[in-house]
């Protein structure tokens, strides 16, 4: 576990954060629901999620490539439709927000130099 | 007057600094969702539209009520396109911890437009702007993506490379 680099670790975080995502589809969660996740939108979820988990724990960027690509569609899709007045993904637009920043973070562990960065302690502001 | 020494990075200072990151990423994110496309609320009287307006319905800032009135209101679609991408992106950028001093200063100048636009509309606890310009000046001080971030595993990469683009890239993390 010491020897995961943190690029992959950091793969799997964001594939975890969109499985937690799933959450979000409860209405119950009342004012703290803070991104609309239904329908289809909860298999893009779980789905580029899983991908994101693999990826990091297996340490392939590809499948980081892949899911970070599906994110970025997923999200372009979300505006479209919202724009169009037809949400058939079942998500809105904070939910768009959260899939460009899992796509950024996906993208940047597929396409960074796997020399980099293994656990370096902060340096001051 | 000696410097103070910076701050510790033990486990519960990163996770801390990292709660704080997420949570005002989640903030704006929460609110990108009634931002919509393609008219923004414009003629509804609902949505953005309706709270840009109360810049000038309810003045705080007379050159702000000015610029709204004859600038924004006009442009409106195109303002609103802007706002949303702005939004949107400080969402994304803060959520993953990428390049946050500089998302952080823009979450400073979007809290003054937002602060500007509605600090005196009524039932708005002024409090809660001005905290939303305190808390992106500390995710800027602190540099909060250096802490479980996406700064913090990509500077190590950029620190020892020279060019304009890697200077752009550390000054923003």
């Amino acid at each position: 576990m010491t020897h995961i680099r943190t690029l992959d670790r950091a793969a799997t975080v964001l594939g975890l954060a969109s499985i937690a995502s799933v959450v979000f589809a409860w209405e119950g969660l009342d004012k703290f629901r803070f991104m609309t996740i239904g329908g289809v939108a909860i298999a893009v979820a779980l789905g580029l999620g899983a991908l994101a988990v693999a990826a990091g724990l297996l340490g392939m960027r590809l499948l980081a490539l892949a899911a970070g690509l599906g994110f970025a569609v997923a999200a372009l899709l979300q505006l479209i439709a919202t724009a169009s007045g037809d949400d058939w993904l079942g998500a809105d637009l904070s939910a768009m927000s959260f899939w460009i920043g899992l796509a950024i973070g996906l993208l940047i562990v597929g396409t960074a130099p796997r020399t980099a960065a293994r656990e370096t302690a902060p340096e001051s502001p | 007057m000696k410097a103070a020494t910076p701050i510790a990075p033990s486990r519960l200072n990163v996770w801390l600094i990292a709660v704080v990151r997420v949570g005002v990423a989640l903030m704006w994110i929460d609110n990108v969702s009634w931002k919509v496309p393609p008219n923004f609320g414009e003629g509804t009287s609902r949505g953005l539209y309706r709270w840009t307006l109360y810049g000038v319905e309810y003045e705080v800032l007379a050159p702000w009520a000015w610029f709204v009135e004859t600038v924004v209101v006009p442009n409106f679609l195109l303002f609103g396109w802007l706002v949303l991408a702005m939004e949107a992106s400080l969402g994304a950028f803060l959520l993953i911890g990428l390049f946050t001093r500089a998302f952080a200063l823009l979450g400073v100048v979007q809290s003054l437009a937002i602060t500007f636009s509605v600090l005196n509309a009524p039932h708005e606890w002024y409090w809660a702007y001005l905290l939303m310009i305190l808390i992106h000046l500390l995710l800027f001080a602190v540099a909060a993506g250096r802490y479980g971030g996406m700064d913090g595993i990509l500077r190590p990469l950029w620190i020892h490379r020279n060019g304009r683009v890697y200077r752009l890239m550390k000054a923003a993390s």
